[in-house]
């Protein structure tokens, strides 16, 4: 009888990358069905674009480097979509195409691979899109929940995503309870924001829109840019809640959610760094 | 409840290694030919560090030869043929033994530590026992003695505390195992022996870290629980050590759990040298095609290439996956997701550790500590990147070892001892993490 000798452990949890992601994308799925019903056909067209973008940069760069083609783990598509919903609906058709092509090559690709990129794809090319495109990614109105049926479907959203926070918050907590994502970074920018907006007496109606949701759950979930140490994700959560807040203080908190993230993404090795525990048995007695 | 069932016929012939703990082989008494009887004294130890060993069943040695042990090797056993009619060695214990008597009686009789070393090395100097009964539950036989014979385990620990001249025993339960919580809670035990609830598993490996949480003493790496005066000890070995001392009984069976694609799982009592093939046989047999044999748990398991391997004092479990359950893992990348460092139970960043070790950057992950690894596999069990991180922490510690093993040979006499020196290993390392 031949027997397989291999190392231990003997089991492994079902869980792997590719449900995560796919999980992710599914969670997304609620906001972009409401984006097009709200906004029409063309947000369907815009997502499509870059999702198809994204997909074939990661195949073509593959190819090219004649690396194993990932394109099934769907992280390319998951790119594609988060970056079409941080657009304004207005936009030409080629901008979600360029913005998926800089993420995937640029930000995922250029810096190595899934894992050990250092920004963050989306918000790195959504910046590099706003650096270039500025006046056509600005949006053409602010959201503002007024109301609690505002929370459902925002009539004043400026991006795809802004449709729907609730749609956005539901889907996030789900991936929580499933553990798909770590409740550590989202709740701590979450309990920060809110606590500065509280002592500076900010009107919160401003806040809880669409795009702070998908920062907190969808882009702050995507775990390369997060430190890995425990209280690591602590701090970087307060980190960006911070730096969110100070510059919606002075601006808006639309860009402030996302140019926030993007600074607290910088940081965020230096956060890993201080924050590395000492092992137990490390400890000198 | 769980409950130790016993073997109804005893198999026609059983394989008795010559070293059931981690040491040197034990001098063989016998030859071929010889009548032997249940417990005598078939192995003799050549050092103090060494657990004798005994016959567990009465029949004729049919040969001294090597024969592959579940630790890997090929290692000297005695194979005894089974008789029809069972004889053992008459057993006279003394009726109220000394703590000197008692002592010698664990000597004696051979008992071993799931973790390998002889139960008598580990209460030599301690004052302080942990009954470790926290195993997963493909290793419940490690602790179901607590089901089967609760009066006898705090006997057996009763006759240990006295023997050590041990002021206070603990005994380590799993917070989710509620019912041998409530058969302990239920026993009288004495005022200076505790029950402590954990969260965790503590699986052989893991003792340092076991002592930590119980005491909050600190062994120091490489050093054994015994260096801050505790010894830690399986729920079996008190139940053998009550049997040495009451009936005078040396090691001879061991409970062992056999689980997984078998016609009967369950928790069995088979004699010292019973083939792995014969105890699935006695549960049952194979349920399936089997794929893959594993000696003690899932988690940190050995991994068998014959069911030839005879059962040793440090067998508690056996687990039996089908050809399907064999994982065929395809790693991928690390995607920073720091599962692993969630589940760590020694605070490491095992997904750093990793990828220095892939790379060669060992004297980084001796920085980084990589030495504490328990190896207790968590780490790799919810990588959903499914990376083999445990083998690559081995790897790592084993070149550490031996790196530092070449050094202290080389040292003369008048270098002054301080902080470990800073090796070079092959590879550029760029400092810092
Ligand atoms: S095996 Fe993994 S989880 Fe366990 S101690 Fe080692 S690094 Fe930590
Ligand atoms: S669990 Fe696996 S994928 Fe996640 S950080 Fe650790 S090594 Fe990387």
């Amino acid at each position: 009888m031949a027997f397989t000798i291999s190392a231990p452990p003997h089991h492994r949890e079902a869980l792997t990358v590719n449900k995560i992601i796919w999980g992710k994308i599914l969670a997304l799925v609620p906001i972009s069905l409401f984006s097009i019903y709200f906004f029409g056909l063309y947000a369907l067209g815009l997502i499509i674009a870059s999702i198809l973008a994204a997909v074939a940069t990661e195949f073509a760069i593959q190819k090219a480097f004649n690396h194993k083609v990932t394109i099934a783990d769907g992280h390319a598509v998951l790119i594609g979509l988060m970056l079409a919903l941080l657009l304004p609906p207005e936009v030409p058709i080629w901008m979600p195409m360029i913005g998926s092509l800089f993420a995937v090559g640029v930000g995922k690709h250029a810096f190595g691979d899934m894992g050990s990129y250092v920004f963050n794809p989306v918000l790195g090319a959504w910046v590099f899109l706003n650096l270039s495109w500025g006046k056509m990614m600005t949006p053409a109105s602010l959201p503002h929940i007024g109301n609690f049926s505002d929370l459902i479907v925002e009539k004043g959203a400026g991006f795809l995503v802004g449709v729907s926070p609730i749609a956005l918050l539901a889907a996030g907590i789900v991936l929580i309870l499933m553990k798909y994502v770590d409740w550590r970074v989202p709740i701590s920018f979450f309990v920060t924001t809110f606590l500065l907006l509280f002592l500076l007496k900010e009107d919160i109606s401003y806040v809880i829109t669409g795009v702070f949701f998908f920062g907190m759950l969808f882009i702050l979930s995507d775990t390369a840019m997060t430190p890995i140490t425990k209280d690591g994700r602590i701090v970087f959560g307060i980190a960006c809640g911070l730096l969110t807040v100070v510059y919606g203080y002075f601006a808006d908190y639309v860009f402030a959610v996302l140019y926030g993230l993007f600074l607290a993404n910088s940081i965020s090795p230096l956060i890993e760094r201080i924050t590395i525990p000492k092992s137990i048995g490390g400890v000198k007695k | 409840m769980e409950k130790i069932t016993f073997l109804k016929k005893l198999p026609e012939e059983v394989v008795i290694p010559l070293v059931q703990h981690k040491g040197p082989t034990c001098k063989c008494l016998v030859s071929k030919g010889d009548k032997v009887l249940a417990g005598q004294l078939i192995g003799e130890p050549t050092v103090s560090s060494a657990a004798p060993v005994h016959a567990s069943v009465s029949g004729t040695v049919s040969s001294i030869e090597k024969h592959p042990h579940p630790f890997g090797t090929k290692t000297s056993a005695v194979i005894i043929t089974t008789d029809e009619i069972q004889q053992s060695v008459e057993f006279n214990p003394p009726s109220s033994p000394s703590k000197t008597q008692i002592r010698q009686i664990i000597k004696e009789s051979g008992i071993v530590e799931i973790y390998g070393r002889p139960t008598y090395n580990v209460i030599e100097k301690i004052d302080t026992i942990i009954l470790n009964a926290t195993y997963e539950s493909s290793l419940v036989a490690g602790r179901v003695g607590i089901c089967t014979y609760p009066n006898e385990v705090s006997k057996g620990l009763k006759y240990l505390m006295e023997a050590a001249g041990a002021k206070k025993a603990y005994i380590a339960v799993n917070k989710n195992n509620s019912e041998e919580l409530n058969l302990l809670s239920g026993l009288k035990l004495d005022s200076n022996m505790e029950i402590v609830q954990l969260n965790v598993e503590y699986t052989p490996g893991m003792e340092n870290l076991l002592v930590y949480d119980v005491t909050g003493f600190t062994a120091q790496f490489g050093g054994k629980p015994e260096d801050v005066g505790v010894g830690i000890c399986g729920v079996n070995t008190a139940y053998e050590v009550y049997d040495a001392v009451k009936y005078g009984r040396p090691s001879m069976r061991v409970p062992i759990s056999v689980v997984g694609a078998i016609g009967g799982p369950q928790s069995i009592l088979a004699p010292i040298g019973m083939k792995f093939k014969d105890v699935i046989e006695a549960c049952g047999g194979y349920k399936g095609e089997p794929g893959k044999l594993i000696m003690n748990g899932m988690t940190i398991g050995l991994a068998q290439y014959t069911d030839e391997v005879p059962v040793v004092k440090q067998t508690a479990g056996i687990l039996v996956q089908t050809k399907s359950d064999v994982l065929r893992i395809d790693p991928v990348e690390c995607t920073l997701c720091a599962r692993c460092v969630d589940v760590c139970p020694v605070e490491l960043l095992p997904t750093r550790l990793a990828i220095m070790a892939d790379q060669g950057k060992f004297e980084e992950a001796r920085m980084m500590h990589v030495m504490n690894c328990v190896e207790c596999g968590k780490c790799t069990v919810v990588c959903p990147s499914k990376i083999p991180i445990l083998q690559l922490i081995r790897y790592a510690k084993l070149a550490i070892e031996k790196a530092y093993a070449d050094l202290e040979d080389k040292k003369s006499p008048n270098v002054e001892i301080g902080e470990p020196p800073v090796i070079k290993f092959g590879g550029e390392s760029e400092g810092g993490v």
